[in-house]
């Protein structure tokens, strides 16, 4: 759309100059026409054609980029250009103007063409020269640049219409037309000034970048004020060629050249002002855009090394340092006493701390020897009495003593701890080859960065020690969870005895575990077992002894076959450091016969009468050795139940629960405490055991897992 | 809450490691971390001595079995002395006198050692 609406006005531009050329040709050929509104249409011609150039190039421009230094280039070559052309001009064809009736007639149709093209191409540079001025003073804009920008505007339009409309091109264009284009004049004048008085975007240009704006602007100037003289001077061959073209222009480009030598000389003028303080400002701006990229680095806070290299790097920048080194010390508790780093830092620093280390020109080692020393050898290190460290002059300071032997390439050398709630968590370390490179400006500007790192790296360490807690914590859950679905969710009943079992999981979760299977009509399987480990990894060892139970107690009804196989498969599977103790038991319903085997578990308690009795049949866990081992020491006990009687099977969370002494609740007082309590049921029994295991431990935090599974026989 | 330490010293080429106070899940990683130290320097004849040991639980014992096979590779062997009763019983619930041969005193467990080779 621009692309097309910029070929058409530049075409009609062109069309628009073909038109004078013609116009100017048949008024030399014919002398002037005598037709009205002539005047007035060509003005009009005039008028339109160089509107529809600006706006093509007003078009043009890519707005985004504000680069006040491309718009100063662009000025200064179109002002070069101008002059030369003029200078082409006077020196090729001088007296080819003569004056009839008040009117520049050239001598030649060669110079006629001359000086139409010379004056046509001093109107675009004029056009040139208001809008790159119009872009720069958009820069930085505001209500008050827009006024003076249309003030501007208004009195140059006012100035060219006058012309253009009571035009007759005279000899004297300015002064002799109307009283009223001298006030105008001064008006534009004046806007010049206006408009001129105002350019803020040098103020934020980098040193380098003034020290070319002043050299554009002093060039620019001149030639525009060369320009300028050349325009408005009625005998110069430029001035003649405008006018001859079309008194408007002349107007219109003498006041563009104004404002174009105005404007430069007073941008000139400005940078100039502005560059010694041209240094001081760079900083600043620098020091604000490390202090906005810190801000973005606390956020991105997940990577501990990657933030220490952003952040000495940054620390680095904002001083103008030759190197930086940051150090964390890993050894500060978290919550504990304040430790005086200076004390136990005679270690290499890798094992005392975590640190990044940025520089060009110094090698970390060196940085890092520097820091030891600094540490290990004097109390002097930054600490909160101690606010910073400055060292000036590294080859006569006392404190380096040690190092100068050594000519390390540093002059200067500047530390401040990293401190919140007045803990010191580590230290910034800036490095300078040259004596004396820490100013005050510099120590502010590094202080203050010290905060923001030792927040940076604070909120590090509780997000990550956040996301650690939430995620064993999730562990734990799903490990929970898991035991919780992997047992049995009801047991069978039967007439002839009564079952019932719990498993209370500690916090930790450990891997205990109970089943009871139905093997056939009369046979029943019960086991109950632990898991060596936590959590997660017991809960799936869990899962996979449960899977193994399950698949081979369908069709082996031999307690001491059962075991065997389970070791065999869990050996191949678990880790080394891992086993399972259970015990296995299967109970048969006709005749009330227990036949049952124990790997490495609890013994099997058995209430008989007013008796107790702990089973302990030889065996080892399961999972501990692949050989012949397992199967040789293995042995099967059967034991005939009686009505009344009571089988016990449980995990040592039973057995060893402590109570504050470090007393275990042990087998004998288990044994005891169920000869004391109500036998009738095996849920009543159950909750009164689990009620003084409570009474014995008087904890609520249950250690280990805790399982109890209860058999009391009937009888038939 | 847990202290665990673990003390170690050589006797004719056989090293001892007296463990001292309460051995579960938490101090085991420790136990870990010293058999490998000494597998790691060769020495696969080991003597654990149990006199300071208060406690143990079964991710303790599981140390023991992470490191016997490879030591047995090697023409070693852990051998056990010194236990109080109840470290003893947890051991023996699980079946390890089986496994690992224990002894009344570090002296006897030296001794089997050296009548070996």
């Amino acid at each position: 759309m621009t692309r097309i609406s910029k070929t058409a006005l530049l075409g009609g531009a062109g069309f628009g100059f073909g038109f004078l050329i013609i116009f100017h040709v048949i008024h030399k050929a014919y002398g002037k026409l005598d037709l009205w509104g002539l005047d007035i249409f060509q003005f009009l011609v005039i008028l339109l054609t160089f509107s529809g150039i600006a706006l093509a190039s007003w078009l043009n421009e890519k707005r985004e980029e504000e680069n006040p230094l491309r718009h100063l280039g662009i000025l200064l070559a179109a002002g070069f250009i101008i002059l030369v052309l003029s200078g082409l001009l006077s020196s090729s064809s001088t007296g080819s103007f003569y004056l009839e009736d008040g009117m520049w007639i050239p001598t030649t149709y060669s110079s006629l063409f001359i000086s139409v093209i010379t004056a046509f191409l001093a109107g675009i540079g004029a056009v040139i020269v208001c809008i790159r001025i119009g872009f720069l003073i958009f820069i930085k804009r505001n209500r008050k640049t827009q006024r003076h920008l249309i003030f501007f505007a208004s009195t140059l339009a006012a100035n060219v219409a006058l012309a253009g409309i009571a035009s007759g091109p005279s000899e004297d264009v300015f002064f002799a037309v109307s009283p009223f284009s001298e006030i105008l004049f001064a008006a534009t004048v004046i806007a010049i000034l206006v408009i001129s008085s105002r350019m803020p975007w040098i103020a934020y240009l980098t040193k380098q970048e003034k020290l070319q704006a002043l050299l554009l602007s002093f060039f620019g100037s001149i030639f525009f004020t060369l320009n300028t003289v050349f325009a408005m001077e009625s005998t110069n061959q430029l001035s003649q060629s405008l006018a001859y073209l079309h008194p408007a222009l002349r107007i219109f480009v003498a006041l563009s050249f104004l404002l174009g030598a105005g404007y430069l000389t007073v941008c000139f003028a400005s940078t100039l002002f502005h560059l010694p303080t041209a240094e001081a400002f760079d900083r600043k701006k620098a020091e604000l855009s490390t202090m906005h990229n810190l801000s973005k680095l606390v956020k991105n806070v997940l990577n501990q090394d990657e933030l220490l290299t952003t952040a000495a790097s940054l620390s680095r920048q904002i001083c103008e340092a030759d190197g930086a080194l940051i150090e964390i010390d890993t050894h500060v508790a978290r919550a504990g006493n304040v430790e005086n780093p200076a004390t136990n830092s005679n270690h290499p620093l890798p094992h005392t701390a975590s640190w990044s280390a940025v520089s060009d020109t110094i090698s970390k080692e060196e940085m890092q020897r520097v820091v030891s020393a600094l540490s290990g050898t004097y109390a002097v290190l930054p600490s909160p009495q101690n606010k910073s460290l400055v060292i000036q002059n590294v080859g006569r300071d006392k404190r380096m003593a040690a190092l100068q032997s050594e000519k390390l390439p540093l002059g200067s050398i500047a530390a401040f701890p990293l401190q919140t709630h007045d803990q010191v968590i580590g230290r910034l370390y800036a490095f300078k080859r040259m004596n004396y490179g820490f100013d005050r400006d510099n120590l502010n500007s590094l202080s203050a960065f010290a905060d923001q790192i030792a927040i940076a790296v604070e909120n590090h360490r509780l997000i990550k020690a956040l996301m650690e807690g939430q995620r064993l914590e999730q562990e734990l859950l799903v490990a929970r969870q898991m035991q919780q679905k992997l047992l049995p969710s009801t047991l069978p009943s039967s007439p002839v005895f009564d079952m019932a079992a719990r498993s209370i999981p500690a916090h930790e979760v450990g891997g205990d575990y109970y089943d009871v299977v139905q093997i056939n009509d009369e046979m029943i399987g019960i086991t109950v077992g632990d898991v060596s480990g936590k959590s997660v990894s017991a809960a799936l060892y869990m899962a996979e002894t449960k899977g193994i139970f399950q698949s081979l107690t369908k069709f082996l009804s031999d307690p001491r076959q059962v075991l065997h196989r389970m070791n065999e498969a869990l050996y191949g599977t678990i880790e080394r450091n891992s086993f399972v103790s259970l015990l296995y038991a299967i109970l048969d319903t006709r005749s009330g016969a227990v036949q049952f085997a124990r790997a490495g578990h609890c013994p099997l308690l058995w209430i008989h009468g007013g008796e107790w009795q702990f089973l302990r049949p030889n065996g080892i866990g399961l999972g501990l050795d692949g050989g012949t081992i397992f199967e040789e020491t293995l042995a099967v006990e059967t034991v005939q139940l009686q009505p009344g009687d009571i089988i016990i099977m449980y995990t040592d969370g039973v057995s060893e629960a402590r109570n504050n002494d470090g007393e275990e609740f042990g087998y004998r007082r288990l044994a005891e405490t169920v000869l004391d309590l109500q036998r009738d049921s095996a849920d009543f029994l159950l909750d009164g055991i689990l009620e003084r295991i409570h009474d014995f431990t008087k904890s609520d935090v249950i250690e280990d897992d805790l399982t109890l599974l209860i058999l009391i026989w009937k009888g038939n | 809450m847990s202290e665990f330490t673990i003390d170690a010293h050589e006797h004719d080429q056989i090293r001892i490691l007296n463990l001292k106070g309460y051995l579960d899940a938490h101090t085991a990683p420790q136990l870990e971390t010293s058999f490998q130290k000494e597998l790691e320097s060769g020495h696969y004849k080991l003597v654990i001595n149990f006199r300071d040991l208060n406690y143990i639980s079964s991710a303790g014992l599981g140390v023991f079995m992470q490191f016997i096979e490879e030591v047995r590779k090697h023409e070693g062997d852990i051998k056990l002395a010194n236990m109080s009763k109840r470290v003893y019983n947890v051991f023996d619930l699980l079946g390890f006198p089986v496994l690992f041969e224990i002894f009344e005193d570090e002296k006897e467990a030296l001794l089997s050692f050296q009548n070996k080779s």
